[in-house]
């Protein structure tokens, strides 16, 4: 196997890791801030159903890039820069605790280094605007719009009804709910890793075309998402748990219900929307249908310019690093130094406020307030 | 360009089984705690809370299926 194939399986690898932790929150947050898990029970339960969604379903994606760019200027050295512009933007808002596509990342990336290597002709702008732009914008208004009118009805139906026994009742209820969208998480997202893989294996001759993902690349994928979402992001958690609104049990289960929903509905009906994009704006619908003023909208305008910055910021990253791993074996050693020393950076910034499972839930918001009917 | 048949379609079916299986599970909780002071729930009351919540089980068990 040649190195720039075992590079790229262990990049992609780790890319699958940073899904993991930076997406635990979809599912989990509002479980853990209402208190109907654990932190560490949350993560646990988490990865334990994206290893076994990276099972599930072993139908890959044809193309990885989803159409955006031309599949034939794909190589092994495009997608390592692509995996790596993924890799850095994930890491960068970890770092800033704030909830952005993994997907658009990986797009991005893989588009940044395709224009390197293939120049614009190879990127297919009309299809970015329809499955990228529209998508991002429609996600969280759909969620949000779902998950406001659940937590509506959710207030007005219980508001005669004895509150600590409909609490208990509603986190039972958010556990299923989050489980269900971890599930679908580790069934979709690790789809995209074995997909990199299988690409790199066929574009070398190690597959030939046409085969769907071996085991272990089944198994390294779903192994890699689990650990990933275990080791939890805690920031991203956080944010999404405390610093849009707050969250109680009924909102959470509102909120995680409608983002399941939306999730599987689009997926099933052909149009699939950023796990990442419907559970925040959920979680915002959640708040919305509660009381308007609950909405903390300063943090959620930070994190809608994210995700206008995702596929752009990530496309820079890999198309850096794709021009540089295009030199040759030393550039791609370069590429993935470089990265690794930012990482480490990082990570090391990130001890100065460190955010883990014990301290995941004391932030300085206000108290929540009394159950009362929406209004 | 705009895909609007899509979005209509996730935001229905989303408004439909989304706040739909959040109103049913509000209903079986309703129906299975009353308002404090007024003792354990009647046999009516049980029996809408386990048909809403035996509901909300079989639409979880379609959302399953759905990713097979």
């Amino acid at each position: 196997m040649d190195t720039i194939v075992i590079v790229v399986i262990i990049t992609a690898l780790a890319f699958d890791f940073t899904n993991g932790f930076h997406d635990t929150a979809n599912a989990m947050a509002t479980s853990i801030a209402t208190g109907a898990l654990r932190p560490k029970v949350a993560v646990a339960i988490s990865a334990v159903l994206n290893l076994v969604g990276a099972f599930i379903s072993v139908q890959v994606a044809k193309t990885i890039a989803n159409g955006l760019v031309d599949d034939s200027k794909i190589g092994p050295v495009v997608i390592f820069g692509g995996l790596i512009g993924a890799i850095v933007w994930n890491l960068v808002t970890w770092l800033l605790g704030l909830p952005s596509s993994s997907s658009h990342a990986l797009f991005g990336g893989l588009i940044g280094a395709t224009w390197v290597a293939a120049g614009a002709d190879a990127i297919k702008f009309a299809t970015i605007l329809q499955k990228i732009i529209i998508p991002a914008v429609a996600a969280p208004l759909i969620a949000g719009l779902v998950a406001a009118t659940g937590t509506y009805l959710v207030y007005v139906i219980t508001r005669r009804a004895d509150q600590r026994g409909a609490r208990s009742r509603f986190r039972l209820g958010q556990v299923a709910s989050a489980s269900l969208v971890s599930l679908a998480h580790g069934a979709n997202d690790a789809q995209k890793t074995m997909g990199v893989i299988t690409l790199t294996l066929i574009t070398t001759g190690t597959l030939a075309p046409g085969s769907g993902p071996p085991l272990w690349v089944i198994a390294s994928a779903g192994v890699a998402i689990a650990l990933g979402t275990y080791f939890g992001g805690w920031r991203i958690i956080r944010t999404v748990g405390h610093r849009l609104t707050a969250i109680e049990p009924q909102q959470g289960f509102a909120a995680e219900t409608s983002a399941a929903t939306v999730i599987l509905a689009s997926s099933h009906l052909g149009y699939p929307l950023s796990t990442t994009q419907v559970t925040s704006g959920a979680v915002v619908g959640a708040g919305v249908g509660k009381r308007l003023s609950e909405v903390r909208w300063g943090m959620a305008g930070r994190i809608a310019v994210a995700w206008l910055v995702t596929l752009p910021a990530a496309a820079v990253v890999g198309a850096i690093a794709g021009g540089v791993a295009g030199l040759g074996t030393a550039g791609v050693f370069t590429v993935a130094g470089v990265a690794m020393a930012f990482a480490a950076v990082l990570y090391a910034l990130s001890r100065r406020h460190r955010v883990g499972a014990d301290n995941v839930n004391q932030v300085d918001t206000p108290a929540v307030a009394p159950v009362g009917v929406a209004g | 360009m705009v895909p609007w048949a899509d979005l209509g379609s996730v935001l229905g079916v989303g408004l439909l089984l989304g706040a739909g299986v959040v109103a049913l599970y509000a209903v079986g909780v309703r129906a299975s705690t009353p308002a404090a002071g007024n003792g354990r729930p009647g046999a009516g009351p049980t029996a809408v809370a386990v048909a809403c919540f035996a509901l909300c089980g079989i639409a979880v068990a379609y959302g399953l299926y759905t990713l097979l």
